[in-house]
């Protein structure tokens, strides 16, 4: 029951930070300089046609005050429609969505690249502490937190597609289309971008690691005379996983963002590719629509890790 | 009465934690000349942990290669020369010429500027602004803290680079503004370290024993608890500074940093791109000076830890 009343209060405490952020996002537009209905209809700031302009001003209510103004763009906004991009004339709503698959799948497979790095290493680390692989994956780890990930990426690019020219240099193809095809698109970019997280979850498992071998429980499994493959991954493992899969969690908005940065380095079009160019051309609904809808989606996702959390370690709602 | 309950209380918690540190039961009113010398009894720790002072060799000569910037370049880093254009690296040209034919040794040196000043600046916002709103909130505890960290959620819910760039959009980029959107990223997160420390120093006797004297909450607030919140701010701060000016280098990047023909190393990444088949170099050498610099803020920021931050050790 704990459990339950814990857990809904999570989900009622995003609440206020989801209007939070609503409402930073809809001051964007009015904290930019000049008139906001003279920015939506024009890229470059200039005024359009004055009846044109009129008609939006009554559609958007920017003849009413700020905070009237701020409910009429929520209550569009809860319905899905975040108005119309400058260039395109596409609903911006609609861009976001054709882009969004591409930057999830980018940043998923970052994750799982960085899991499959970072758990064999820090593994390894903790169980062979102070000898030449503890040493080798903490150097490892050091590097990953120090590379710019958009030069990991360049680097990338330069030995496997350029030199070695066994993988395409950018590029997107959907899985739907082809499966293999897809992955060979894919592996760089989630390389370059998982890099990092894999460096971060190395030191966090290696460290956890070290936690629990050093508890009574693993000396009774070791003392009963258990094989000690048994004490590593059935017992230990399982309860250093624990801190090891919040880290995960916390990175994810780290990979979020890199994956703004990582897409411009492969061309991979996403929402970051989208975003950035958006900004470079003033075109500030699609930056809206973006900004909120990948901060809401980071919300999510942390509240998400946080009720899994709960289920598998039940303490924390009692604290 | 209460104060003594409490005392105890505070005792006893730490108590059952199982750590009770010397310095956790002495009440810690120190005076600066005393901070110094514990800091100083520390520092011979930090002196023989070879990695962090590697860092701190990194660290030291990064500085003073961005300050003496003017004397070492040995050209101008803005002249052009296109009959030199894209050249090898020589005994002329050190690292060679990028693409406008100039110096890339001395595009990097001031590149060292750009990126440790913009860090440096961001990391200050950040602290300046982050550190009183969090230790108002730690502090009263409440309400107060209620409203305060809530708004600093919403901040947080923004992914760093994300945050930043958005900043960059309503700001225009430019390197005032490119310190100020970092700036920005960083106010809630030292918001929250210190948040940690206050509600934690908050309990302590010698706060109690302030108040009762009918110290203002500010004072003790500011002149007492602040103070020996500082370590994990500092150990922060350096860790911080290696995210700073990591995000400044892919703002610039983007194209929305510091703007050409300045030179920022994420700018001359981005130039080089175009470049990568023919001449990699270009992109190599501005890509070391970064991980370079970085890595010596994150060991020296790691061996600060050990010693400022003991709880924190990593093994």
């Amino acid at each position: 029951m704990n459990i339950l009343i814990y857990m809904l209060k999570r989900i009622i405490y995003i609440t206020p930070v989801f209007f939070l952020l609503t409402i930073m996002v809809f001051a964007m537009i009015h904290l930019l300089p000049g008139d906001p209905a003279d920015i939506l209809l024009s890229g470059e700031g200039g005024s359009g046609d004055p009846v044109v302009r009129e008609a939006l001003m009554k559609e958007l209510g920017l003849d009413k005050p700020l905070p009237v103004q701020y409910l009429v763009w929520l209550k569009r906004a809860l319905g899905g429609d975040f108005g119309k991009s400058v260039y395109s004339e596409e609903h911006v709503l609609k861009l976001f969505m054709q882009r969004f698959p591409a930057t999830l799948l980018l940043a998923f497979a970052a994750m799982i690249v960085s899991i499959a790095i970072a758990l064999p290493a820090g593994i390894i680390s903790a169980v062979k502490r102070n000898k030449l692989p503890d040493y080798a994956s903490m150097l490892f780890a050091l590097f990953g937190i120090s590379l710019p990930n958009f030069w990991f990426g360049i680097l990338l690019i330069l030995l496997f597609a350029l030199w070695l020219g066994w993988l395409p240099s950018m590029g997107y193809m959907s899985p739907l289309e082809s499966i293999s095809g897809s992955l060979k698109y894919l592996l760089l970019p989630a390389a370059a971008l998982g890099f990092r997280m894999a460096a971060v979850v190395t030191r966090m498992t290696r460290s956890s690691m070290l936690d629990e071998l050093g508890q009574d429980y693993v000396r009774t499994a070791r003392a009963k005379g258990l094989p000690e493959r048994t004490v590593i991954f059935l017992h230990t493992l399982k309860n250093a996983l624990i801190p090891t899969v919040t880290i995960v969690g916390l990175q994810f908005g780290t990979i979020l963002g890199g994956t703004v940065v990582i897409e411009m380095v492969f061309s991979w079009p996403g929402v970051g590719q989208l975003l950035v160019e958006a900004i470079l051309t003033r075109d500030y609904l699609v930056v809206q629509v973006c900004v909120l809808l990948l901060a809401t989606f980071f919300l999510l996702v942390n509240l998400l890790i946080d009720l899994v959390y709960t289920l598998v370690n039940p303490r924390v709602a009692l604290e | 009465m209460m104060a003594i309950n409490k005392s105890f209380k505070a005792i006893e918690g730490s108590a059952s934690e199982g750590i009770v540190r010397p310095d956790e039961v002495i009440p810690a009113r120190l005076s600066w000349k005393q901070r110094f010398d514990r800091f100083w009894d520390r520092f011979q720790d930090f002196m023989k942990n070879r990695l962090a002072l590697l860092g701190l060799t990194i660290v030291i000569s990064m500085i003073v290669i961005a300050l003496l910037a003017p004397l070492i370049q040995r050209y101008d880093p803005l002249q052009q020369n296109m009959s030199i254009r894209l050249s090898a690296p020589g005994s002329e040209h050190l690292f060679g010429t990028d693409q406008y034919g100039r110096d890339l040794w001395s595009r990097i040196v001031h590149g060292a500027r750009v990126s440790l000043y913009v860090g440096i600046i961001a990391v200050g916002i950040g602290i300046f602004f982050g550190c009183p709103v969090g230790a108002i909130s730690g502090y009263f505890r409440g309400k107060t803290d209620e409203v305060i960290m809530r708004f600093m959620d919403a901040f947080l819910a923004f992914p760093p680079v994300l945050l930043a760039l958005v900043v960059v959009a309503i700001l225009g980029s430019s390197l005032f503004n490119t310190m100020v959107a970092i700036g920005i990223v960083y106010i809630p997160r030292f918001a929250r370290v210190i948040r940690g420390s206050v509600l934690a120093e908050r309990e302590k006797e010698y706060v109690e024993a302030s108040r009762m004297i009918g110290e203002s909450n500010m004072s003790i607030l500011f002149r007492q608890i602040i103070p020996n919140c500082l370590s994990p701010v500092i150990v922060q701060g350096t860790v911080f500074l290696a995210y700073a000016i990591l995000t400044e280098a892919s703002l610039s990047f983007l194209g929305l940093g510091i703007a050409p023909p300045n030179p920022s190393w994420g700018s001359m990444l981005n130039e080089a791109r175009v470049f990568i088949e023919t001449d990699p170099l270009q992109a190599i050498f501005p890509g070391l000076a970064i991980s370079f610099t970085v890595l010596g803020f994150n060991l020296f920021g790691d061996g600060l830890r050990d010693i400022l931050d003991p709880r924190l050790k990593e093994r």
